[in-house]
C-alpha cells in the first residue's frame, strides 16, 4: 500500500480525531452541543430509562402466554412498581453500603442473586391458579435477569465508595439502557460511564463521531456478512449467489454440519470451522458496535465491543478483543471476587480457580439466567438439555484462557523480536483453530452433545 | 509517566500485570480486596494506585 492511500485510509479511520472534521461538526451542531451538557444528557437517558422501565415489564406480563397465565394491566403496573423499588432499594443499599451487615457486605452479588433464586422458589411453589400474585412474581422471575447484572454494578460502585454525588437518576439511565444490547451490560455501569462521559462539546463532537465509525463500521461488516452467504456459502436466498450465477465456494454453516445433513471433505469441513467462527465474530461486532455507537452518541466514548479479534496472536488476547463487556462482566463478577479470596499463597493455583470461575462456572451461570422462561416452568431437565454442549465450551475455553495467560506472563520481560509473518501467521491459525473448534460446542444451536462431537472427531478423520 | 497516564493503554504493562498489582498492594500493604472489591481500571493509572493505598490507609 503506497504511504499516500496508507494516509488516507488512517484519515478515514480516524475521522473523530480529524481536527478539520471535529470543528466542522460543532460549527454545524454548536447549540445542540452547547445545550446538552452532562447532565441534561443524563435526565433525558433517565427518562427514556423510565419509559422502558414501565414498557417492559407491562409487556411481559400481559404477553408471556407460554410461560405463565397472562395478567392486565393492574398486575403490569403492581411489577413495574416492584422492580423500581427494587432498584431504589439496591440504590439505598449501595449509599449505604459501609453500614450493611458484614455477610452482605462480604458477598453483596450472592445476596442480590438470591433475590432472583428465592423469587423463582416461590413461584414454583405457589400453585396455578394462584392468580395476581402468581402473575406478577412470574413476570419478576422474567425480567429480573436483565436487570441483575446491572444491579450488581451498581452495588458495586457502593462497595468501592463511589457512591457520593451520584441520584438514582444517574443509575436508571443504565438499568433500563436506551441504547439496548442484551443481557451483558454495553457500558458497564455507572463508574464506568462517567469516567467515559464526554464533559465538553467538543469531547462530545469527537464521542459522536467516533459513534458515527461504528455505525459505517457496522455497515461494512453487515455487507461482509452479506458476501459471505453468497461467495461463501452459496446461501440460495443470498442476492450475492444470483449476481453470481450460483458460484460459491461451497462451504457449509455449522447447522448443517452438526446436524449431520452435509458431509463435505475434510478441506472443506475445516474451512467450514474457520468461516462459522470470521461469522460469529463480524454478526457480534455488528451488534456491539450498533449498540456502543448509540452510547458514544450519547456522549459516552466507551470501549468497543469487538476490536479486531481474528488478528489477535494469543487465546487471551482474542477474548479480550472479542466480547470485551462480556468478558469485563465474567472478570469483574467471577474472576476478580476468586482472586482475591483463594490460594493467596499460591499464585498459580489462584489464577487458575479465578479463570475456572470466570470463564467456565461464571459463563455456564450467566448462560443458565438467560433460561428464565424454562426456569420459570421447572423444566430443570430443559435447562440441563439446552446447556450441556456449552459445559464442556466452557471447561475448554477457561483452560485455554489460563494456558495462555501462563505463557503471557512468561514472555513478559523477556525482549523479543517481533515475530516474523510466519510466526504471525501460525499464532493466527493456532488462534483460530482453537476458538473455531471450541464453538462447536458452544454455539446456541440445538444439536446435541453426541452430535457435536461427532463432527469434531470428522474433523481428525475418525 | 504522568499520575493519570494509562499504563495499559499506553503500552508500559498489559491488563494481566493488574494480577500481580493487586497480589503486591495486598502483600505490601496489607489491602483486603475482598470486601472493597477489584477495579482494574483504578490500577491501570499510578494515581489510581496511590489513591486506593492512600485511601485504604485512612
Amino acid at each position: 500500500m503506497s504511504a499516500g492511500l496508507r494516509r488516507a485510509v488512517r484519515r478515514v479511520a480516524q475521522l473523530h480525531e480529524d481536527e478539520a472534521v471535529v470543528g466542522l461538526w460543532r460549527r454545524a451542531l454548536r447549540p445542540v452541543l452547547a445545550w446538552l451538557t452532562p447532565g441534561r444528557r443524563r435526565t433525558l437517558l433517565a427518562l427514556a430509562a423510565l419509559y422502558e422501565a414501565i414498557r417492559r415489564p407491562i409487556h411481559e406480563v400481559t404477553s408471556n402466554p407460554e410461560v405463565f397465565e397472562p395478567g392486565g394491566l393492574v398486575e403490569g403496573v403492581a411489577l413495574v412498581l416492584i422492580l423500581l423499588g427494587v432498584f431504589y432499594g439496591v440504590y439505598l443499599a449501595a449509599r449505604n453500603f459501609a453500614r450493611l451487615p458484614g455477610v452482605v457486605r462480604r458477598r453483596p452479588q450472592i445476596t442480590l442473586h438470591s433475590l432472583f433464586w428465592i423469587a423463582l422458589a416461590v413461584f414454583w411453589a405457589l400453585p396455578p391458579g394462584a392468580g395476581a400474585l402468581r402473575v406478577v412474581l412470574g413476570g419478576f422471575v422474567v425480567v429480573l435477569p436483565a436487570l441483575l447484572w446491572r444491579l450488581g454494578y451498581l452495588v458495586m460502585s457502593g462497595q468501592r465508595g463511589r457512591m457520593a454525588g451520584t441520584t438514582p437518576r444517574d443509575h436508571l439511565v443504565y438499568l433500563y439502557p436506551f441504547w439496548g444490547g442484551s443481557k451483558t451490560p454495553y457500558g458497564k455501569g455507572l463508574d464506568y460511564l462517567a469516567r467515559h462521559e464526554a464533559r465538553t462539546d467538543e469531547a462530545l463532537a469527537r464521542s459522536q463521531l467516533a459513534g458515527i465509525k461504528l455505525f459505517a463500521l457496522a455497515l461494512v461488516w453487515k455487507a461482509a456478512l452479506a458476501l459471505m452467504d453468497g461467495l461463501v456459502y452459496g446461501d440460495p436466498a443470498s442476492p450475492v449467489t444470483r449476481a453470481l450465477g450460483g458460484a460459491s465456494l461451497g462451504l457449509v454453516r455449522f447447522g448443517r454440519l452438526l446436524g449431520g445433513e452435509a458431509h463435505p471433505g475434510l478441506l472443506v469441513a475445516w474451512l467450514s470451522v474457520y468461516a462459522e467462527l470470521v461469522r460469529q465474530v463480524l454478526k457480534l461486532a455488528v451488534r456491539g458496535h450498533e449498540v456502543v455507537g448509540i452510547l458514544r452518541l450519547a456522549g459516552f466514548n466507551v470501549f468497543r465491543n469487538t476490536y479486531k479479534p481474528l488478528l489477535a496472536g494469543s487465546i487471551v488476547e482474542f477474548w479480550n478483543r472479542y466480547y470485551f463487556y462480556f468478558k469485563e462482566l465474567l472478570a469483574e463478577f467471577f474472576f476478580f471476587p476468586t482472586f482475591v479470596r483463594w490460594f493467596k499463597p499460591r499464585p498459580r493455583l489462584r489464577m487458575f480457580a479465578a479463570t475456572m470461575m470466570a470463564a467456565g462456572a461464571g459463563n455456564m451461570y450467566y448462560h443458565l439466567l438467560q433460561r428464565e422462561g424454562t426456569l420459570l416452568q421447572g423444566d430443570l431437565a430443559g435447562v440441563w438439555w439446552s446447556l450441556h454442549s456449552r459445559a464442556l465450551y466452557c471447561v475448554l475455553l477457561a483452560a485455554g484462557i489460563y494456558v495462555s495467560m501462563v505463557r503471557e506472563q512468561g514472555r513478559r520481560g523477556h525482549a523479543a523480536a517481533p515475530p516474523g509473518p510466519g510466526s504471525w501467521a501460525r499464532r493466527l491459525l493456532g488462534v483460530w483453530t482453537f476458538y473455531g473448534v471450541i464453538h462447536i460446542w458452544g454455539l446456541d444451536t440445538p444439536h446435541t452433545f453426541a452430535q457435536r462431537t461427532r463432527f469434531f472427531l470428522s474433523l481428525l478423520g475418525w | 509517566v504522568a499520575d493519570d497516564t494509562s499504563l495499559v493503554a499506553s503500552g508500559l504493562i498489559d491488563s494481566l500485570a493488574v494480577l500481580e498489582i493487586v497480589a503486591y498492594v495486598e502483600a505490601t500493604y496489607g489491602i483486603d480486596f475482598a470486601e472493597r472489591g477489584v477495579d482494574a481500571e483504578q490500577l491501570f493509572t499510578v494515581r489510581g494506585i496511590l489513591d486506593l493505598i492512600d485511601s485504604a490507609a485512612r
